[in-house]
C-alpha cells in the first residue's frame, strides 16, 4: 500500500477511527497497530507476511534466550542465529540471483560454459529495512545495551510498525520499542508537527519527486542522451530521490507523531552539506548510523591509524552500496562514496572559501554518485560519464530547465528557511493563519498532481 | 486494570479549530479559483501527449488555412502521413486533422465541422484515413471524448469517475491544471520524450508539419500486439452518418485504410479489406476509395501495430501523393 494512493487514505481513515475507539487500552492499541501494519504490508503480497512474522519471531525469542543464557558461547550462537536468519533472508531474496549471475558472467569470461542456479523470486518490499530494524534488537541485547521485552505483541508491532515498515527510518529498538510499552503522550506540538509532516511529505513526493522523476527518466531512459542534458538529468534525479525518500520519511514521522510516537529524523538538509562526511550525517541518518554502530565501529572505526580507518570506511560504504540494491552500479556508488570520504579531508581548501568551495565540491561528488546510482548498467555508466565531457543541447533544453526551476523553487525556499532558522519546523512559531495557509496551498497542489493509484517510492525496491 | 494507551496534552477543541481553519482556507482558495476562473486564461490542460494532440487539432481547426485537401482520422492518419511533405509533393495545401484512436467518428465529424465553419475557402477533397483496428472498435474512451468536448467548448475539464472526481472539482484542481499551469510544458515519456521532448515541442512539431506527427518508437516484430480480426463495428456504421452530415455537398470524400503489419495479415486480407472499404464507403456515402494504397507492410516498418516508423511514413506519404495528384 502506498502513502500516496487513494487506498491508503481509506485505510488511514479506518485506522484512525479504530485507534480512537481503543484509546483507553494500551494492549488493544498495540494489537490494532499490529493488525493494521500486517494488513498494510499484506496488501502488497500476503505471502511475505510469513517472512516478516518469521524474522520477528526469531529475533523475539533470540532476545529472550540471550537474557536467559549468560554463557558467552551460547550467546554468540544465538546472535549468529539471528544474524543468519535475517541476513539469510536478505541473501536469498535480494542477492542470490545477483551473485549467481555475476559468477556465471565471470566463468563465461574465463571460457567456462556453466549455468549457475537462479531463484527468480520477487524481492519482498522493505525487506532491507525491517530485517535491519529487527536485527538491531538482538544485537543491542547481545551488547547489553537493551533489555529484551517479553511482550510479543509490542515487539511484533515494533518491527512491523506501518508508518516506517517499508522504507524507514530504520528505528532502533532502544528508541521505538519502549514507546510501545508505555503510555504515549500526544501534545499540541506533536499534533501540529504530525499534520505538517504528512502534508509536506506528500507534497514532496507527489508534486516534486514525481515531476523530477519524469524529467530524470527523459535522460536516463534514453540510451543516447549526451552533453548538457546529462548534467540536468542528474540534478533532476538527485532532487527526485531526495524528495521521494525524505517525503516518505516525513509522512512516516508525521503519522507516528499523531499516534503519539516519536521516530528519528532521517534527513537534515543533505544538500547543504559541505563535505561527504557531513552529507552522510544528514542523508538517510537512520541507515548511516546503523552502519556506523553495527559495522564501522566493530570493524575498528577510527582506531588503528588512517589506513585502517580508510579500509573500514571503504568496507562500510561498499556494504552500504550493496544494501541499496543487488547491482554493480550500487557497489560502485558505495565505493565512490567510500573513496570520497577518505580523500576529501586531504583536499586543500582556502579557509575563507572553505564553506562555499566545500559545498560545491561535495555537490559534484554527491551528484556524480547519483549518476552511478541511477544508471542501468556498467556500460550505461561509461556512456554517461563520457558524455559529460561532450557539449551539446537538445532543442527542448529550455523547457527542461524551466521545469527544473519550477519544481525546485518551493523546495529550495523551504530549505533555505529551515537552514536559516536551524529547525525542521520553521513555521511553528508563526501564527495559525500563516501555518494553515501554507498547509492549504500544499494540500491543493498535492491534489493537482495526485495519481489515484500512487507512484511507488524509489526506496521500496531496496 | 488496563493501562491507558495515551495521555493527551491538548484539548480536542484546539485540534478541531486548527483542522477547521485548514479546511476553511482550502475551501476559500478553491472558492476563489472557481470565482476567478472566467478571468484567467482559457483552459488548456495539455498535460500529456493525447491531450496535446487533441488541443492542437482543435486549435488548428479554428484557423482559416484554406487547405485544398484535409486529412482526418485516427492516430494512424496523424502519424503515418506527413502533411507538409505531401503538400510539397502534390503542390497542394494539405492540413492533417488526424487525432487519436481513442475518439470516434462523432468527434471526427465535430472537428471537421469546426474546421469547415472557419474556412473562407472550402477544400476540394477530404480524406478520411483510419486503421482497420479503429473500424472494429465499438466505443471510444469516455475520458478523451469528454476532454475534447470540454476543450472545444472552452470549458474547464474535471476528470470523470472514481473517488477523486468530486475532490478535484471541489478543490478547483481543474482550474489550476487547465488555466494556471497550462503554460508549463510537460515532459513526454519514453521514445516520444527523447524525440520531441515536451508537450510544447510536440505541438510546435505538429504546427510546422501541417498537423502531422511521427511515432519515434522502435519495436521488435515479436512484440507487436493486436488482433487479426477486422470488421466495421455497428457503432462506427451508425456514427458514419454524423460525418456524412457535416460534409459539404461539393467537396469530395475519399476513404482509405492505413496499413497493417504483415504478420497481422491473413491470406485473404486483400479481399477482406476490399469488402470493408466498400462497406465503409457506402456507410459514409463517400465518393472514392484509395484502394491502391498498401494494405499490409513489413513488420519492420512499424513503430507499433498501427503506426509506421518515421522512415516508413515518408515512403507511405510518397505513395499517397501519387494517388492524390490530379
Amino acid at each position: 500500500m502506498l502513502f500516496n494512493s487513494d487506498t491508503f487514505l481509506w485505510f488511514l481513515l479506518a485506522f484512525t477511527l479504530l485507534y480512537f475507539v481503543t484509546r483507553q487500552n494500551l494492549s488493544r492499541r498495540n494489537w490494532l497497530i499490529l493488525v493494521a501494519s500486517y494488513c498494510f504490508y499484506g496488501w502488497w503480497d500476503w505471502r511475505f507476511l510469513f517472512l516478516l512474522l518469521g524474522s520477528s519471531l526469531i529475533d523475539f525469542y533470540v532476545g529472550l534466550a540471550l537474557k536467559k543464557n549468560a554463557e558467552a558461547k551460547i550467546q554468540k550462537r544465538l546472535v549468529t542465529l539471528s544474524l543468519g536468519a535475517n541476513l539469510g533472508a536478505l541473501g536469498i531474496f535480494k542477492y542470490f540471483d545477483f551473485f549467481s549471475e555475476s559468477l556465471q558472467t565471470i566463468l563465461t569470461t574465463l571460457g567456462m560454459e556453466v549455468s549457475t542456479p537462479m531463484l527468480h523470486v520477487i524481492l519482498p518490499v522493505g525487506i532491507s529495512f525491517y530485517t535491519f530494524q529487527s536485527l538491531s534488537y538482538t544485537l543491542d541485547i547481545y551488547r547489553k545495551k537493551l533489555e529484551p521485552t517479553n511482550n510479543l505483541t509490542a515487539f511484533l508491532a515494533y518491527v512491523a510498525f506501518f508508518p516506517q515498515l517499508v522504507a524507514g527510518p530504520i528505528e532502533r529498538a532502544s528508541n521505538l520499542l519502549p514507546q510501545f510499552l508505555t503510555t504515549r503522550k500526544v501534545t499540541q506540538q506533536s499534533m501540529e508537527m504530525g499534520i505538517w509532516l504528512i502534508i509536506w511529505g506528500l507534497f514532496k513526493k507527489v508534486v516534486l519527486a514525481d515531476n523530477f522523476g519524469a524529467l530524470s527518466d527523459m535522460v536516463y531512459e534514453d540510451q543516447d542522451a549526451e552533453g548538457a542534458i546529462v548534467y540536468f538529468g542528474t540534478i533532476a534525479f538527485g532532487f527526485q530521490i531526495y524528495c521521494d525518500f525524505s517525503g516518505y520519511s516525513d509522512v512516516a514521522r508525521g503519522l507516528a507523531y499523531m499516534m503519539g510516537f516519536n521516530l528519528m529524523v532521517n534527513f537534515n538538509l543533505p544538500y547543504f552539506a559541505t563535505s561527504p562526511s557531513d552529507f552522510w550525517r544528514r542523508w538517510h541518518i537512520s541507515l548511516s548510523t546503523w552502519f556506523r554502530d553495527y559495522l564501522y565501529i566493530p570493524l575498528g572505526g577510527n582506531r588503528g591509524g588512517s589506513s585502517a580507518m580508510m579500509r573500514n570506511l571503504l568496507i562500510t560504504m561498499l556494504v552500504a552500496g550493496l544494501w541499496h540494491g543487488a547491482g554493480w552500479n550500487f557497489v560502485l556508488w558505495g565505493l565512490w562514496h567510500g573513496m570520497m570520504l577518505c580523500l576529501f579531508p586531504s583536499i586543500p581548501l582556502p579557509r575563507r572559501m572553505q564553506p562555499l568551495l566545500g559545498w560545491f565540491l561535495t555537490m559534484i561528488i554527491i551528484f556524480y554518485g547519483w549518476l552511478l546510482f541511477r544508471a542501468q548498467s556498467m556500460d550505461h555508466i561509461m556512456a554517461l560519464t563520457t558524455s559529460l565531457f561532450t557539449w551539446s543541447f537538445p532543442l527542448w533544453i529550455g523547457s527542461y530547465i524551466l521545469n527544473l526551476a519550477v519544481f525546485m523553487s518551493p523546495l529550495l525556499a523551504m530549505q533555505i528557511w529551515q537552514h536559516r532558522t536551524n529547525t525542521i519546523f520553521p513555521m511553528l512559531p508563526h501564527n495559525r493563519m500563516i501555518k494553515s495557509a501554507l498547509m492549504a496551498i500544499c494540500v491543493i497542489m498535492t491534489t493537482v498532481f495526485w495519481n489515484t493509484k500512487g507512484t511507488p517510492f524509489i526506496y521500496f525496491q531496496f | 486494570m488496563a493501562r491507558n494507551s495515551h495521555t493527551y496534552d491538548f484539548d480536542f477543541k484546539w485540534f478541531a479549530s486548527h483542522l477547521g481553519l485548514l479546511l476553511l482556507l482550502i475551501a476559500m482558495i478553491a472558492g476563489m479559483l472557481h470565482v476567478c476562473a472566467p478571468f484567467l486564461p482559457a483552459p488548456r490542460a495539455t498535460w500529456d501527449m493525447d491531450r496535446t494532440i487533441m488541443a492542437t487539432k482543435a486549435d488548428l481547426a479554428l484557423k482559416d488555412e484554406g487547405a485544398d485537401i484535409v486529412l482526418i482520422g485516427d492516430s494512424s492518419c496523424l502519424m503515418n502521413i506527413d502533411a507538409s511533405q505531401l503538400g510539397e509533393l502534390t503542390g497542394k495545401k494539405i492540413v492533417n486533422l488526424g487525432t487519436v484512436s481513442f475518439l470516434d467518428m462523432k468527434i471526427f465529424s465535430e472537428l471537421l465541422d469546426r474546421y469547415l465553419k472557419t474556412q473562407t475557402k472550402m477544400p476540394s477533397e477530404i480524406v478520411l484515413m483510419v486503421h482497420p483496428d479503429f473500424l472494429r472498435r465499438s466505443s471510444p474512451s469516455r475520458s478523451h471524448v469528454n476532454w475534447i468536448h470540454d476543450y472545444m467548448a472552452g470549458k474547464d475539464h474535471a476528470t470523470n469517475g472514481k473517488s477523486w472526481t468530486s475532490a478535484e472539482y471541489l478543490f478547483g484542481v481543474h482550474v489550476i491544471k487547465g488555466r494556471l499551469l497550462a503554460w508549463l510544458p510537460r515532459p513526454l515519456s519514453g521514445a516520444f520524450g527523447s524525440y520531441f521532448g515536451f508537450t510544447s515541442n510536440l505541438e510546435t512539431y505538429m504546427r510546422e508539419h501541417q498537423g502531422s506527427a511521427v511515432d519515434p518508437r522502435s519495436i521488435k516484430a515479436s512484440d507487436l500486439r493486436g488482433s487479426k480480426e477486422y470488421r466495421v463495428s455497428t457503432a462506427n456504421l451508425r456514427n458514419a452518418e454524423a460525418f456524412t452530415n457535416v460534409m459539404p455537398e461539393d467537396v469530395q470524400l475519399t476513404v482509405a485504410l492505413s496499413p497493417t503489419p504483415a504478420s497481422f495479415a491473413d491470406e485473404d486480407l486483400t479481399t477482406k479489406f476490399a469488402s470493408i472499404l466498400q462497406e465503409w464507403k457506402t456507410a459514409l456515402s463517400a465518393d472514392d476509395i484509395l484502394d491502391s494504397l498498401p494494405l499490409a507492410l513489413e513488420d519492420a516498418q512499424f513503430a507499433n501495430k498501427t503506426h509506421l516508423t518515421p522512415e516508413a511514413s515518408q515512403a507511405y506519404t510518397l505513395k499517397l501523393s501519387s494517388l492524390l495528384k490530379p
